[in-house]
């Protein structure tokens, strides 16, 4: 589904030139859990931002394929990623990003609205996608008034909301409990078991373990790509 | 969508109220201002469009500057009657006021009697019959075109009919006056306020009427007619009729109707013109504040921007596109807006009568109007260009970078808010310099000497001359005289703050005759004393020297004796006052005489934009050149009370008892001097008020601004406390971003404000220098109003506890 080719991402400012991506090679197959890791600074935000399409790189391949046909978005303007964006992924970040203004209901509604579903369709889907997160009884809610575990189930309905090719995930669990954590790993599981696929980043190797595949990130380069299976026979 | 991005909205103000109250308040406050000014200027420039043709009617006016006297409204009889023929003049609406018909006293007189007590009639002119082809009269009663084809017949304002008869329906009463009777032919509806045109009472223009007289003269051309031709042929035929030498520098020019309320403030108006010069300060200065008011908005979003960040960047992400984003933020401004003109509105509401007051107008305010309209669109319009910018700056926010928590944003944006400011200090600044500068110049004017004492003056106006310019046995100014708090009591045919309208050319003995119109004017005893003329040689008008007064002669020859000013004795030649007294005066062509008994310093009539004339102050009965006596004259009253009120009171009863008039006008002369200076007064107003605003809208943004400066510094805030750094230092080191703005804007505001100050300057023959002081000043008040705005916040984030903020870090 994704194929990244000699893909690289420089930052350059005033007087420096920074190496963030340096000729990554990465396939995501349908239906994968693959999580990245690295320390702080190794380009897994990167990474991530490309993967989601909210950035593009400086140089390399960025192939997508949807409904059979692939094509190369690395060089996609702004606005032509902001169409594929919407109805091909959705985020979930480590601090929720919940609008505070809106609802529970009206923050899951939101990427509906933007695809510009009726409002009879966007009710029955908010309502059933709630439900399936169990947070359904809080759909009144704003943000502020929910628990960290609480919102991030919110925002893992709203990135599910536009049934996405992929859910791209920015370390889920970094500002909940563990029981919380625990939670909503358990809820990615679920979510891929049923046929999504799961990009995530994490520090966690807990969190890890949950996913199908590792790609291990150092100083821009991929530095371990092993599906779990393997490494867990590396291990034993 | 629409419904969510209100939601949104209405969301986010409940959540940031000191945002949404600085932005609501301000800008309501702006368009407020700007409501009010819009209303002034459509009234302004609605003035004598309602009168049919009023595109190709135009009013003959004459240029006396060459003489040192001003543009004057009125024209020769004689010139109309000759460009009457001309092929380009399709017809010539005359409107002439019977105060300037002395010698035709006996069919146009102003005082009339009615079962036995006499009335004034107001504002009283000789019209011809085509009236209704050139002004918009709505007619109540009678037949107006008749009425003006007889002779005694008189045409009414509809509340003159009521204050003459209690009723409307007034045709066919009557008046008196000393040689016969006026019938009311017709009763018109009152003329509206935006007119230049003010009459209450019309009367015929007789067949013989003398061709030497001046009025006003309406021409209504034919369409494509060549102006400047016309002009000239009326400026030709003036010389012509005027051959000496004098009359060849004065000339005639055509000021359109719609036109005449801006150019009508010379002498002889029926009513005081307009301000082309105070409507565009006002315009001006309305958009200042809007533009103020814009920046203001602008800025506070920007800065707002970054608590928004996050949700753009999800919405982003969500997959909102720019163009939506823009909707969504635009929206959001347009709410602010619509709430804030409703709040304007309601404010206009609130300050109309106030403000009718400060411009002495009746505006009013209609919801249901094109005017309203037009408002909303205006509205509408600074809404979507102040939110625009704000809208597509928030739009365009990186999803990926606010995401990653990177919410500063760019270097132009900083640059935008910092330009913003200056500009805002630089207005104020401006604004402040203006407003004192103004208020120097208006105190100079209001304090000028001009020769005679305005201030503890009274004056009676518009009496008629018979009755009290008698010499001996003065019942009515011995009665005055011992009223208390009266000093001294006398006569004359002027009001000094009006140009005077009488002329006396003598001869000295030297042969030296002054032309070019000198003001000649009538008094009675103590005139230097009254006026509080400034006597350089000889003395007082006194009743110990009766004979001084106007009289005649065994031989017929009319003698009165004369106080002459300064400048008209270095006119005539003569290097030593003194050296003029007891000398005769004569009038070439005519029997008259007059003995200089004293010699005053010159006297300024009119505006403090006059030039002081050679004056001439005469003993006696009024007339001028051409013989003419005057028909009113006004008394004028030197007191020494406090009591203003109870003192106009007694004077009004007795002299109406005296005369037996119904209606007495009485003034202080230092009020009608200040009216002269109206639309200079209305200006100082206006600047001043539109500086306080101005001000305390610029204190506005800057408490808002330095609101999310001190949010965004709060971390460095709380390390410099850990550090050691005391409060003072820390709001110093807040406040200096905004002082080091102020300062920029302080030294692009000097330049332009001394040049545009300058200009209005030199409007005046009297002005003030710009000092230096008012300049400091200015600075020094915006500096330290930023520092105090700035200083108020900083202070609150220099008290916090670090602890709390680095914890939050």
């Amino acid at each position: 589904m994704i194929k990244l080719t000699q893909l690289s991402r420089v930052f350059c400012t005033q007087d420096v030139e920074t190496t963030a991506l340096n000729n990554i090679n990465l396939s995501v197959a349908q239906g994968e859990f693959l999580a990245i890791m690295g320390p702080s600074g190794c380009g897994k935000s990167t990474l991530l931002s490309i993967l989601g399409m909210l950035d593009s790189p400086s140089s390399g391949q960025y192939e997508f394929t949807d409904s059979g046909k692939s094509q190369d978005i690395s060089q996609f303007s702004e606005t032509r990623l902001a169409q594929l964006r919407k109805t091909a992924i959705g985020f979930v970040f480590q601090s929720f990003n919940l609008i505070d203004e809106l609802t529970v209901y009206e923050n899951v509604a939101l990427p509906l609205m933007y695809l510009k579903v009726s409002k009879a369709q966007r009710k029955q889907k908010v309502e059933a996608i709630l439900k399936r997160v169990e947070i359904d009884h809080r759909s009144e809610h704003f943000p502020q008034q929910l628990s960290g575990g609480q919102q991030q189930r919110v925002a893992v309905a709203r990135a599910l909301i536009a049934d996405p090719k992929f859910i791209l995930a920015d370390e889920p669990t970094g500002n909940l409990d563990s029981k919380n954590g625990e939670e909503v790993m358990n809820m990615l599981k679920e979510l891929n078991a049923q046929g999504t696929t799961v990009i995530m980043v994490t520090h966690s190797e807990k969190d890890a373990q949950y996913a199908s595949r590792t790609v291990r990130l150092l100083d821009g380069h991929i530095m371990l790509d092993k599906a779990r299976q393997v490494a867990q026979e590396t291990t034993l | 969508m629409i419904v969510n991005y209100f939601v949104t909205a209405m969301r986010a103000i409940r959540k940031d109220k000191q945002h949404f109250l600085l932005n609501v308040i301000g800008f309501s406050i702006g368009l407020a201002a700007a409501i009010l000014m819009a209303l002034f200027a459509q009234n302004e420039l609605s003035y004598d469009n309602q009168h049919p043709d009023s595109e190709r009617v135009y009013r003959a006016h004459g240029d006396f500057t060459a003489w040192g006297m001003q543009l004057t409204g009125v024209s020769s009889y004689r010139i109309a009657s000759e460009m009457e023929k001309n092929a380009d003049v399709e017809g010539i609406f005359r409107l002439i006021n019977t105060e300037r018909l002395p010698n035709y006293q006996e069919d146009a007189l102003n005082l009339v009697e009615k079962k036995g007590t006499y009335h004034s009639l107001n504002n009283f002119y000789i019209a011809t019959d085509n009236i209704l082809e050139f002004i918009a009269l709505e007619v109540l009663e009678g037949d107006i075109k008749k009425a003006l084809q007889q002779p005694n017949q008189l045409v009414i304002s509809e509340s003159e009919a009521l204050r003459l008869f209690g009723a409307v329906k007034a045709v066919d009463q009557t008046l008196n006056y000393s040689t016969g009777q006026y019938r009311i032919g017709a009763v018109f509806k009152d003329l509206p306020e935006n007119t230049h045109f003010k009459f209450d009472t019309l009367m015929h223009l007789p067949a013989e009427f003398g061709d030497s007289q001046w009025g006003f003269h309406y021409y209504k051309l034919r369409p494509q007619a060549d102006i400047p031709r016309l002009e000239q042929a009326m400026t030709k035929h003036l010389h012509v009729i005027n051959p000496t030498e004098e009359w060849q520098s004065i000339t005639q020019f055509l000021v359109n109707l719609e036109q005449l309320h801006f150019n009508s403030n010379g002498p002889f108006e029926m009513k005081l013109g307009g301000s082309l010069a105070t409507l565009q300060t006002c315009i001006g200065l309305s958009v200042i504040l809007i533009l103020i008011a814009s920046i203001n908005f602008i800025n506070l979003n920007i800065a707002q921007s970054a608590k928004r960040a996050k949700e753009v960047g999800v919405r982003k992400a969500l997959g909102a596109t720019k163009g939506q984003l823009v909707m969504q933020f635009l929206t959001e401004s347009l709410i602010i807006v619509v709430l804030a003109g409703l709040l304007a509105f309601a404010i206009v509401e609130l300050w109309l009568p106030q403000f009718n007051q400060l411009i002495d107008s009746q505006l009013s305010f209609s919801f249901n109007s094109s005017f309203m309209l037009v408002m909303v669109v205006v509205i509408l319009s600074v809404g979507v260009l102040s939110g625009l910018y704000p809208a597509l700056f928030i739009a365009s926010f990186s999803a990926k970078r606010v995401l990653n928590g990177d919410l500063v944003r760019g270097g132009t944006a900083i640059f935008v808010r910092k330009l913003t400011l200056c500009l805002q200090g630089a207005l104020s600044v401006g604004l402040i310099i203006a407003a004192i500068s103004l208020y120097q110049q208006m105190e100079l004017v209001n304090n000028l000497d001009l020769g005679y004492e305005k201030k503890s003056r009274i004056i009676v106006k518009n009496l008629p001359s018979q009755p009290i310019f008698k010499r001996d046995n003065n019942a009515l100014l011995s009665s005055l005289r011992r009223l208390q708090g009266v000093e001294q009591v006398t006569l004359t045919n002027t009001d000094f703050t009006d140009e005077s309208s009488g002329i006396a050319e003598f001869t000295w003995p030297n042969g030296e005759t002054l032309t070019g119109i000198p003001p000649s004017i009538a008094t009675g005893f103590y005139a230097a004393e009254v006026f509080g003329l400034k006597l350089l040689a000889g003395r007082d008008f006194s009743p110990q020297f009766s004979s001084d007064w106007y009289r005649i002669d065994e031989q017929g020859s009319r003698i009165f004796a004369v106080l002459v000013s300064r400048r008209m004795v270095e006119l005539a030649g003569y290097t030593n006052i003194e050296s003029v007294l007891g000398m005769k005066l004569t009038m070439p062509g005519s029997n008259i005489s007059a003995n200089v008994v004293g010699v005053v310093e010159n006297v300024k009539l009119g505006s403090a934009k006059e030039q002081a004339l050679p004056i001439l102050f005469r003993l006696g009965d009024s007339f001028d050149n051409y013989n003419y006596f005057d028909s009113f004259g006004n008394i004028v009253l030197k007191i020494s009370t406090s009591d203003i009120p109870t003192l106009v009171a007694k004077i009004r009863t007795l002299v109406e008892q005296e005369l037996q008039l119904s209606d007495v006008t009485i003034s202080l002369i230092s009020d009608d001097y200040k009216a002269l200076h109206k639309s200079e007064n209305q200006v100082l107003d206006m600047v001043t008020i539109f500086s306080l605003l101005a001000i305390f809208l610029t204190s506005l943004g800057t408490f808002g601004l330095a609101s999310f400066t001190s949010l965004r510094r709060q971390k460095e805030v709380a390390m410099r406390k850990v550090l050691g750094a005391s409060r003072l230092s820390i709001v110093n080191l807040l406040a200096r971003e905004f002082l080091v703005l102020i300062i920029i804007s302080i030294a692009l505001a000097y330049p332009i404000t001394y040049w545009l100050v300058g200009d209005w300057l030199s409007n005046f023959n009297e002005r003030i220098d710009q000092a230096l002081w008012v300049y400091l000043t200015s600075a020094l008040i915006i500096t330290v109003i930023t520092w105090l705005t700035v200083a108020s916040l900083a202070f609150k984030a220099a008290s916090t506890r670090p602890s709390l903020i680095l914890r939050d870090e």
